[in-house]
């Protein structure tokens, strides 16, 4: 099985995250620092984040703004007021879910 | 780091790759850019043409397709979501002032058209001030949008209204609640129901009226050179 199917489902949560910890940021600069997180296991295709990032802003998770930097210019996301909640619901749902994860992998710990 | 030229010869690149729209251009440039500047550096015999190509293979096979139909999708949907909104808050308070008022003067005017035909007349003068006032209203649109120079999709929900009032009119006339052969001497319910379809389409265009006033600011403030200065 591929790595990345595994982490399917789990992107809007990572990007909640990056954005909760790191106010706002841009697209690019969030591929690389979920690559260097978590030592380059992890690598966000530039295919599944944008769509996500759009959709994330229709529901009103996140909002944009630009900004010019001499000539170039740069689309910065972040957490709305929503999308705050948004997060910690997230992280909850997340943290359950590895839980169960790790009852299915390691069914001794589970028990114990 | 890339050249201004090169940099800019990215929008081009996109646009090759069917990418017309000038606020999906930026966030794709962007990201381009960042991407060849790191390719660049981890290898500095890699040409800037290369590094473009090694980058552009990450996309996957669909290129900028998902993106840009994704985009679409998504600012069509909250576009649609905030016509409705402003339509709806002619509803709530305070706005539902004025549209009792204007409702209540409709309805006392049917009390006052007791005259065979004046009823008829009346509502059909008024369905076509509206009309007028949707056309005047479009030319208006067109002049505030004029300054745009680049096509983005952010911008493209400001030609589509929230109630279609030409559909809206074929149902309705073909419908029961209108009876011909009552136009001489209308009822009250029937001249009641069709000036609340008249004020229905009027405060459409209100409502379209504030979402297009609200999305060319927010545009120009998100996208100044897209507009002509």
């Amino acid at each position: 099985m591929k790595k990345s199917s595994l982490y399917k489902g789990c992107l809007e949560p990572i990007l909640l995250r990056l954005l909760k910890d790191n106010g706002r940021m841009y697209g690019y600069q969030m591929t690389q620092l979920v690559k260097e997180i978590t030592k380059g296991e992890l690598t966000i295709t530039e295919g599944a984040l944008y769509p996500l990032l759009h959709k994330m802003e229709e529901q009103g998770i996140v909002e944009t703004e630009t900004e010019m930097n001499g000539n170039r210019m740069r689309k910065y996301y972040s957490l709305t007021k929503a999308g705050k909640k948004q997060t910690a619901v997230a992280m909850d749902e997340m943290k359950a879910f590895m839980q169960s994860l790790e009852f299915i992998v390691n069914p001794k710990t589970a028990i114990g | 780091m890339i050249t201004d030229a090169q940099y800019e010869s990215l929008f081009a690149f996109c646009k090759k790759h069917y990418v017309h729209y000038y606020d999906v251009q930026v966030e794709l440039v962007d990201h381009l850019s960042e991407a060849i500047e790191e390719k660049m550096k981890e290898n500095p015999k890699l040409s800037f043409e290369e590094a473009l190509d090694n980058v552009y293979a990450g996309f996957g096979v669909k290129g900028f397709a998902d993106i840009v139909a994704t985009r679409m999708e998504m600012v069509s949907k909250k576009g649609r979501q905030e016509k409705w909104k402003l339509f709806f808050s002619y509803f709530t308070l305070p706005k539902i002032a004025m549209t009792v008022c204007l409702y209540a003067a409709l309805l006392l005017m049917g009390q006052w058209l007791t005259q065979d035909y004046q009823s008829g007349i009346f509502l059909s003068v008024l369905g076509l001030a509206v009309f007028v006032f949707e056309v005047l209203y479009m030319i208006k649109l067109n002049r505030l949008f004029k300054s745009q120079r680049k096509p983005m999709i952010y911008t493209s929900e400001r030609f589509s209204g929230v109630i279609h009032s030409g559909f809206f009119i074929q149902i309705f006339f073909s419908s029961s609640i209108f009876d011909y052969a009552e136009v001489k001497q209308m009822s009250f319910v029937a001249y009641a129901l069709i000036s609340l379809f008249i004020l229905m389409i009027f405060i459409s265009i209100l409502a379209h009226r504030d979402f297009a006033k609200e999305l060319h600011r927010k545009a120009i403030n998100q996208y100044p050179k897209a507009f002509a200065s």
